[in-house]
């Protein structure tokens, strides 16, 4: 049953994305709203203020595992309703799994290295 | 409708795959009576106006599944469908999508059929000698075969398969047909072909590829919503992924009878 | 002599992904989930060129950054970012409570006229579009009550 494991998987991650992506909503799209104090979050002080905090560091890194896995495996989904072929199935398998740990690793770095700036 | 005689333009798809290229369309003037069905206009088109038009049709009172079409942009039973009640004064008559057309109205519904197979749709028995020499009856409790009942009313007509967006892209999905029927007999209690029958569904072009759209069981004509069993299909496969096989609940069995009454006799009258 | 003539496919492709017929609202959500999926995910990719490529050069680079993304295209185009993220969301929430088979209620016996289980449970579908359609407008309340967006 791995493909129903996985397909559960998928969907965990869209609730840790929901979760996740609140937490940033809330603080970032609707700071005057809920009047969080921070009237520029985009500015380089409020950013990196959050990058030094390693709270903030472990849920940016949940938040790109969450979405790489559930945005990859979703968008693979989309591509096996369009194609026949089991062999291109497994090409896009395997281009997906060896990209989604490149990507991966290059945006997880980059958050530490801030960090530990 | 009124009683009186009308008219309406049929138009209709027509292709013949040793002489067009293309499929086109063909435009007939058909006079309806009260309670008429499209079924009805196609076969007075046959009859009298150009008898080369192909379609399929065989009990006419939507029980074989034979004249699945997509009429006025929407897959009906052409026998189950009155021109009336489309409130229309021209139909459009178009063979179901996402089957291969043979000629005209009639398309090729073998991949179904062959989909259908390939879940095992059938009561499977652990003991494999009773699966097909029965020792037994069965006994099921009227909620036990609710489980079930309203699933096993598909008369196989392609029309949810017609519905579906996943079908209309992907031609190995097992569909909404194949898809509700597993769930149909995974759902029976006297079945024991869950553990396999699932990993069948959760192939890639399995369960996991329906996305609710629902059109399925929008369009059944015999009010089998198929999406509806998918889901618990899916229901069923999530719970054999996390904890394993599940058993359905043992079934009960007649006792063996203790002794076999004599048939009573044909009365000599009646057998000559 | 008799020739082997093939059935003519006719699938409606990806086209019917987008129209297939006149259904009902659901077979519509499908679309707009699959859209908005993309979307996101396309935009989840140009926000990690962003945050990691751009914000790694230091502060210069990411306020110029910044400056380049606030024009009226930009902005309009996170608000459709948020949009869909909304919509993905809730219609997300459904989508997974009653893929695994709840709240859409037991098989009925199919008495005519006909029902099924999606639009008997209709209502819960609207409750989730209500909620998506109130986000929507405190999104975009956000923008107006302050500043940045
Ligand atoms: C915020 C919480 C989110 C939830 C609750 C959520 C939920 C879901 C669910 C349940 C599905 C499966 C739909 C189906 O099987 O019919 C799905 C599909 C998808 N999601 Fe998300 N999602 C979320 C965020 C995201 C994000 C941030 C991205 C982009 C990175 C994304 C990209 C996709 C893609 C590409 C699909 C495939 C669409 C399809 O197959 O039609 N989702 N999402
Ligand atoms: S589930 Fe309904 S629409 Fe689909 S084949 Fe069976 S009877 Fe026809
Ligand atoms: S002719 Fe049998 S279902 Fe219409």
């Amino acid at each position: 049953m791995l493909k129903t494991r996985m397909q559960l998987l998928f969907y965990l991650s869209a609730i840790g994305l929901a979760v996740f992506l609140g937490i940033h909503m809330a603080v970032q799209h609707l700071n005057n709203v809920l009047a969080t104090g921070d009237t520029a979050p985009t500015s380089w002080l409020s950013m990196i203020g959050r990058a030094t905090q390693n709270g903030w560091v472990v849920i940016y890194i949940l938040m790109l595992v969450f979405g790489l896995y559930h945005g990859l495996y979703g968008l693979r989904g989309i591509i096996i309703e369009m194609t026949k072929s089991d062999k291109a199935i497994n090409l896009v398998n395997r281009i997906f799994i060896v990209g989604g740990i490149i990507i991966f690793a290059w945006a997880a770095y980059i958050p530490i290295a801030l960090a530990t700036r | 409708m009124p009683d009186k005689e009308t008219s309406v333009t049929f138009k209709v798809q027509r292709f013949d795959p040793e002489k067009d290229k293309q499929p086109r369309m063909q435009e007939f003037i058909v006079p309806t009576r009260r309670g008429m069905t499209i079924l009805d206009a196609l076969l007075y088109i046959k009859e009298n106006l150009d008898g080369t038009l192909a379609f399929r049709t065989s009990c006419r009172m939507g029980i074989c599944g034979s004249c699945g079409m997509y009429i006025n942009n929407y897959p009906r039973l052409a026998c189950h469908t009155q021109i009336a009640e489309l409130e229309s004064a021209v139909v459009t008559v178009k063979p179901l999508p996402n089957s291969p057309i043979i000629k005209d109205l009639a398309v090729d519904l073998q991949p179904m059929f062959d989909k259908h197979k390939s879940i095992k749709p059938y009561i499977v028995q652990e003991n494999k000698t009773e699966e097909s020499n029965l020792t037994h009856e069965y006994v099921q409790k009227p909620e036990e075969v609710e489980e079930y009942e309203q699933f096993s009313y598909c008369i196989k007509c392609g029309i949810c398969v017609a519905a579906c967006p996943t079908s209309a892209s992907d031609a190995k999905f097992l569909g909404p047909q194949a898809l509700g029927q597993a769930y149909r007999y995974c759902a029976d209690s006297r079945d024991a072909g869950s553990a396999e029958r699932l990993t069948i569904t959760e192939s890639n072009h399995g369960a996991w590829r329906c996305h609710l759209a629902g059109a399925c069981s929008e369009a059944c004509p015999k009010g089998v919503d198929p999406g509806l069993a998918i889901q618990l299909l899916k229901n069923k496969m999530a719970k054999q992924a996390l904890a394993g096989p599940q058993k359905n609940k043992k079934v009960a069995i007649y006792p063996e009878p203790k002794e076999i009454k004599p048939r009573v006799a044909v009365p000599p009258f009646t057998a000559k | 002599m008799q020739t082997e003539v093939k059935p003519r496919p006719n699938q409606l492709g990806i086209v019917g992904w987008f129209w297939g017929g006149n259904y009902k609202i659901e077979r519509y959500l499908y679309i707009l989930h699959r859209v908005t999926g993309v979307g996101l995910i396309l935009f989840a990719m140009f926000h990690l060129f962003e945050t990691t490529v751009m914000r790694n050069q230091g502060e210069s680079v990411w306020e110029m950054t910044m400056r380049f993304l606030a024009n009226p295209i930009f902005e309009i185009g996170l608000i459709l970012v948020g949009f869909a993220f909304v919509i993905h969301m809730l219609n997300g929430a459904r989508l997974i409570i009653q893929e695994l088979g709840y709240l859409l209620g037991r098989p009925k016996r199919p008495v005519y006229p006909y029902s099924d289980a999606i639009r008997r449970k209709r209502g819960i579908t609207m409750i989730f579009m209500a909620v998506i359609i109130v986000l929507m407008v405190v999104f975009v309340l956000n923008r107006f009550i302050g500043g940045a967006v």
